[in-house]
């Protein structure tokens, strides 16, 4: 996991700063914008992800 | 796009950016599994007292904010130890106050300050490369320790009870990942500042909690 973070944190961080050289805003900002949608992302995976197994579970 | 790279600030922001997030996986690892975010946020915005000290006694701000940062870790961390049901309260309080001493020291600071904003916003686009060579050594230091400590750190995060008793020094193992946090939020708050710290500390071990993997690392 500590692996994954940073590996995660270091997109985070870099995709922040494309775009906010491209869009010309706040690069701390956005930097958590990005990590902040990421982070809303994994949510909705996480969640479909239960919603398929306990499907699963129920037909069985 | 590729163009930017020519610039040496967008070079040393992007390595700023790959150096922080190493700490901040590893830290914020830490700090998400031992629930201690609260106690970030709280480093980090009394960190400013520290900036202030800097200001006013005119020496470098982050040299201010790193000793003073570590200074309210430690008391944040003994007073969580000492008393777990008053430990918010006091770091509220101590959250509030550092930043306010920082505030105050800079107000009282003769001249004009035009830093202040990349304190509180992030510069990362100012990182000069005299604090990548800052950074690099700090980042070896937190590896080393949590390579070092990894079993007693995982102990810690997932049973304190029984680290303590099969006689891992959690006390001070604790102090020590409250010290380490406080030298990590020092360089997050040079990449995104201070306000936005704890994001780039726990967004990135949060979303990977579904993550099948078998350990902290």
């Amino acid at each position: 996991m500590m692996v994954l973070s940073s590996i995660l944190g270091v997109c985070f961080t870099l995709s922040g700063l494309w775009l906010s050289y491209v869009f010309d805003l706040t690069s701390g900002a956005t930097i958590i914008l990005v990590a902040g949608v990421g982070f809303f992302f994994f949510q909705v995976v996480d969640f479909i992800r239960s919603k398929r197994k306990s499907s699963r579970a129920q037909i069985q | 796009m590729w163009e930017a790279l020519q610039y040496d600030f967008m070079r040393n922001a992007l390595m700023a950016g790959l150096l922080v997030s190493i700490s901040c996986g590893i830290i914020g690892s830490l700090v998400v599994v031992n629930r201690i975010v609260f106690i970030s946020g709280g480093i980090a915005h009394a960190a400013f007292g520290g900036v202030g000290l800097g200001f006013f006694y005119g020496f470098s701000p982050f040299l201010g904010a790193a000793i003073f940062a570590s200074g309210v870790s430690l008391i944040m961390g003994a007073v969580s130890l000492k008393s777990k049901h008053r430990a918010d309260t006091i770091i509220g309080v101590l959250w509030a106050v550092g930043m306010a001493v920082g505030i105050i020291l800079i107000d009282l600071t003769p001249g004009y300050h035009v830093d202040l904003m990349s304190y509180l916003f992030g510069s990362i686009l100012a990182v000069p490369a005299a604090d990548l060579w800052l950074m690099l050594p700090l980042d070896a230091f937190i590896l080393l320790v949590v390579l070092l400590f990894y079993k007693e750190f995982v102990a810690l995060s997932y049973d304190e009870e029984f680290a303590f008793v099969v006689g891992i020094p959690v006390k001070t193992l604790y102090l020590l990942l409250l010290g380490m946090t406080a030298l990590s939020i020092v360089m997050i708050i040079r990449v995104v500042g201070l306000i936005l710290v704890i994001a780039l500390l726990t967004i990135p071990p949060i979303s990977l909690k579904n993550i099948p993997v078998p350990s902290v690392a």
